[in-house]
């Protein structure tokens, strides 16, 4: 829409139409519990961080929760307690990952108990990647990666993109856009780059229920490729309890390329 | 229930009840200068109190004791013509009245009588004369009959500069919109700015706010008649306008005169004509542009019968380059035959094919995707005016519609999955009966039902879900197998009750089904909105309403004034889930959530039809809520339209033949809209946190426009000039939050905003 009304307004229809900061008073919602935790096959390491919501006006600065017993479990019976290793940081490592088998996670807090459930996809294996040329107003004008890799289950994944620029720069992510995912080949719409840059690539295969709740997510800040909502709600969160947030059992693979 | 049965039966006995040897008087009601056919002028016997309305093709027929009498035709902004007839037997007689302008030093606006409309069951009914629209402030140099409609009590806009609208409380898809019969699935242009409705073409506007009679139906909210001119058949002429950013010519005339006669009429924006003067060469390539063409043609083949053909097509082209591009229209075909059994029986038989497409090029993954809607559809309406105390209506309908949800297809290494939904078939059918009575001076019923049976045809294939949304089964059905059915019947009700001369109570009651979904991802109406059946998923959508009104006519008819309250109950009303995709997407119908509504309201108007200055105040009160148990907690919530306060102002004044000058001003209260009450950080992005569904509200709206027109020493050509938002309110389009550029780590409200004066200047002419 931003595009339609950016031509329309250089195309000479409209003779000023613009932006301009308002005020809107805002209630201040009570606090929630915020759960992030990400499993890693490839590092066989679970994290979790916890904090609260805050404010809309002065977002940015939350409260992080402490002390809470944290325990992960497999469909096997295995358990892992996760250990509180900075301020509403919980960790451990050396986690008996494997494909397909369910994991659950579970928060005490006070009295309050949370739960969520999360299964290990397939890995999928990074072939190359290639790059197409792009000329957009939105993205820019430029070179956008397609990654082949191979599915191992044989079906399109649910896949989540980080790149890094060269030396280490700002890591930008990307959900890969369903209608033109296969099992063979991703295209990241979403970004340029100049040719002759270095980049690197982590390929995270993600269970379905985190990729459907990051989505969501980025449609509400706007990072989506869909049209941000009329209505807007809180993406289902994974947990039950009432906390917001997810728990993303996942697989990683790397690749380092040349735009070209 | 005994009482209901022994009122009908007095009603039906009121057709047969006639002590004295009956005549009928019927033909036709035309303007004399152009011998357009007059739809709902008044043929009318002042001494017996008896009268009757041409119907929609120009027709009428009353039958009353054989006798001789005074006998009034009239219609508004024409001279009343006065006969004196010996009617001793039936009698055929053409009436053509002449246009007032020449001969009465006073303007119009009324497209109905006064008191016709006092003591007509019709209610939450306006009828809009083009001269009435053509003198509206309009928006860049186009008339355009869709924005007329949102100036009256009970119709909101859908956004800054949309077609779209909202009435009594529903939802924009709950608008059936016709032209010539034909359903218009998308009535916008250039995204909403304009409408496809060139008012060159257009002869009348009719719009249903729910009341409406048993012919109608498919849509809860309201129906939109219009229809197109049968064009000129005295003489030839053409007739236009030049604008800074479109023009439009239209060529009218007759095949034989008096028999038959042709109108053709086109626009054209070239609004693109000022892309290659900007400097920013991505928009090399770009599109943005529409037109359209309305072409009519009817012919007399005898006393009895008379063929229409008219047609609507249009296009839209937007593109960004080749990156990004949209286009889209509507097309819609329409044959009608009259034919007339007797002078109080008159058949129409239409043949109706309507079609709605669009494609999106997504150049950067060569790839399009198509979508749309295709209609075939066959109407029989019967009209019998039996005597001047009673007419029937029946007919009967049947629509074969065809869905196509979404196809995608791709060059070489496009690399994109899913190449097509599969497209849908249903028969839409309907039959309907309805019976308007007099029972006494004052008092007037009109009375009807109609059935309508929905079915959802194959080839196809269905799927269950269970509890979580994931697929369990599939069924698949052949072609022309039902794969599913739903049916129901629609009664409707309006009375009349005359207090006075000058005072009338009305009430009615209607239900209304409709059977097709347009699902929407944005808060406006946009080409890519795709419309889907009612499915063994999809329940068809139910309207109750009930009305009721007050109308009092002040100094001899040149004040009107109507109250009308209203409570609407809405069942099976559809959202989307959380991060529902529309594009694409077979399991769509797993994304919905169905809940229930209701509206409620007042609506006050009170115009000045006569004089020098004329125009009208409309104020409406009305809530409108919504009630969905996986929607805000399953806690009622404000939709979208919930504006509680909205008041047009519309003056118009003409203090000499030269010069016309107008005015409107529109005030409502912002839009009810979601909000972030908090928010969290997810992977380091900043996620707005909700509380509740439309908790907040937009600012109020408020707008003034104004426009003049000079006509100079030449009649057939003027000169017209408008203003657009005159005191340049920057109102609301879209409330976005950002990050704080100056404090960072805080959150601020950026609102986008449209226009700002928007001058134009139109020279019109009609040679």
């Amino acid at each position: 829409m931003k595009n339609i009304l950016s031509l329309l307004l250089l195309a000479g229809i409209s003779l000023s139409a613009c932006t301009e900061i308002i005020q809107i008073e805002l209630n201040d919602s009570e606090p929630r519990y915020v759960m992030e935790a990400n499993l890693s096959a490839e590092n066989q390491r679970m994290e979790l961080r916890i904090a609260l919501s805050g404010s809309f006006t002065d977002a940015g600065t939350y409260d992080v929760v402490s002390n809470a017993t944290v325990t992960l479990s497999d469909d096997e019976g295995r358990n892992w307690a996760l250990l509180e290793t900075s301020p509403g940081q919980y960790t451990r490592d050396s986690i008996h990952t494997q494909a397909g088998m369910m994991y659950q996670v579970k928060v005490l807090i006070g009295g309050e108990s949370f739960f969520a459930t999360s299964v290990m996809p397939e890995a999928v294996l990074v072939d190359s990647v290639a790059f197409q040329y792009i000329s957009n107003p939105n993205i820019g004008t430029g070179w956008s990666p397609i990654i082949y890799y191979q599915s191992l289950s044989g079906e399109a994944p649910s896949l989540q993109v980080h790149i890094s620029g060269p030396s280490g720069g700002p890591q930008r992510s990307f959900l890969s856009f369903d209608n033109v995912t296969t099992e063979s080949q991703s295209r990241i719409l979403q970004a340029s780059y100049p040719k002759g840059m270095q980049l690197q690539l982590r390929i995270d295969a993600l269970d379905r229920s985190a990729y459907d709740y990051l989505q969501s997510v980025a449609e509400l800040v706007g990072e989506g490729i869909g049209p941000t909502s009329a209505a807007p709600t809180n993406p289902d969160p994974m947990w039950t309890g009432g906390a917001l947030g997810y728990f993303s059992a996942h697989t990683s693979s790397e690749i380092s390329v040349v735009v070209e | 229930m005994k009482q209901g049965l022994l009122c009908l039966l007095l009603m039906l006995a009121g057709l047969y009840a006639q002590a004295q040897t009956q005549v009928t008087l019927s033909g036709y009601v035309k303007d004399a200068a152009t011998g357009e056919t007059l739809i709902g002028a008044t043929v009318a016997i002042p001494a017996i109190r008896a009268g009757a309305y041409t119907n929609e093709y120009g027709f009428y027929s009353l039958t009353v004791p054989a006798n001789s009498y005074r006998v009034e035709v009239r219609y508004v902004g024409y001279t009343t013509a006065v006969l004196s007839l010996n009617m001793e037997a039936s009698l055929t007689l053409d009436h053509s009245l002449e246009p007032a302008g020449a001969t009465l030093d006073e303007v119009v606006i009324s497209a109905e009588n006064a008191a016709d409309q006092l003591s007509s069951t019709e209610m939450g009914v306006t009828t809009l004369s083009m001269d009435l629209v053509k003198k509206i402030p309009v928006f860049m140099g186009e008339t355009d009959i869709m924005k007329t409609i949102q100036l009256l009590p009970g119709v909101k806009s859908a956004g800054e500069g949309s077609s779209g609208f909202f009435v009594r409380g529903g939802g924009a898809d709950q608008n059936l919109i016709l032209l010539d019969e034909a359903p218009v699935y998308n009535p916008s242009h250039l995204l909403g700015f304009f409408s496809v409705f060139n008012g060159d073409a257009i002869k009348s506007t009719k719009l249903y706010k729910g009341n409406m009679p048993a012919e109608y139906g498919g849509r809860l909210s309201s129906a939109l008649d219009i229809r197109m001119k049968d064009g000129n058949s005295k003489d030839y002429g053409i007739s236009g306008g030049i604008g800074l950013i479109s023009s439009r010519l239209t060529v009218e005339g007759p095949i034989v005169e008096d028999q038959g006669s042709f109108m053709l009429s086109g626009r054209r924006t070239y609004a693109d004509a000022f892309l290659p003067l900007l400097s920013d060469s991505s928009f090399n390539g770009s599109k943005l542009y529409f037109y359209d063409f309305n072409a009519k043609a009817n012919y007399r083949l005898g006393e009895k019968d008379q063929l229409f053909l008219s047609g609507y097509f249009g296009r839209d082209a937007f593109a960004l380059s080749d990156q990004f591009g949209i286009n889209w229209g509507n097309a819609t075909a329409t044959l009608r035959w009259n034919h007339l059994f007797s002078d109080k029986l008159f058949l129409n038989s239409t043949f109706i094919y309507s079609d709605y497409d669009y494609e999106v090029n997504l150049g950067s993954v060569d790839a399009s995707i198509t979508s749309g809607i295709q209609d075939w559809n066959w109407k029989e309406d019967l009209s019998w005016y039996p005597n001047q105390n009673n007419t029937i209506k029946a007919g009967v309908n049947g629509i074969y519609h065809t869905f196509i949800p979404g196809a995608i297809s791709q060059g070489e290494d496009a690399g994109i999955s899913r190449s097509s939904l599969p497209e849908r078939y249903a028969l839409e059918s309907a039959a309907y009966v309805s019976h308007e009575v007099s029972l006494s001076d004052r008092l007037k019923v009109n009375y009807g039902l109609r059935g309508s049976i929905f079915t959802v045809l194959g080839p196809g294939t269905t799927y269950s879900y269970d509890s979580e949304g994931n697929r369990e089964d599939s069924t698949v059905y052949a072609n022309n197998e039902v794969i599913t059915n739903y049916a129901g019947l629609e009664p409707r009700l309006s009375t009349s009750y005359l207090l006075s001369e000058t005072q009338s109570l009305k009430a009615s009651y209607s239900r209304n089904r409709q059977y097709i979904h347009l699902l929407s991802n944005s808060t406006t109406s946009t080409p890519t909105d795709v419309w889907i059946p009612s499915s063994e998923l999809v329940a068809p959508e139910i309207a109750d309403q009930f009305s009721i009104g007050y109308f009092h006519n002040l100094k001899g008819g040149m004040y009107e004034l109507s109250l009308e309250g209203y409570y609407k109950d809405l069942q099976n009303q559809i959202e989307y889930e959380n991060g529902a995709q529309l594009l694409l997407d077979e399991t769509v119908e797993n994304q919905l959530v169905f809940g229930n509504g209701y509206a409620y309201g007042a609506e006050l108007m009170i115009s000045k039809t006569k004089g020098k200055l004329t125009g009208w105040v409309a104020y409406t009160w009305s809530r409108t809520i919504r009630e969905f148990d996986d929607i805000n907690n399953g806690d009622p919530f404000p939709a979208r339209q919930d504006r509680i306060h909205d008041l047009s102002v519309v003056a118009i004044y003409d203090p000499n033949p030269r010069w016309s000058f107008s005015g409107s001003f529109v005030y409502n209260t912002g839009d009810a809209v979601t909000f972030p009450s908090g928010s969290y950080s997810i992977n380091g992005s900043i996620v707005p946190l909700y509380t509740e569904r439309n908790g907040y509200r937009l600012p109020d709206y408020h707008r003034l426009d104004l426009s003049a027109t000079y006509y100079g020493k030449n009649p057939r050509s003027s000169w017209n000039a408008s203003l657009y938002n005159a005191y340049g309110r920057k109102n609301v389009y879209t409330i976005d939050f950002q990050e704080s550029e100056t404090l960072p780590g805080s959150t601020e409200a950026v609102k986008t905003y449209l226009f700002q004066w928007v001058p134009s200047v139109t020279w019109n002419f009609d040679f």
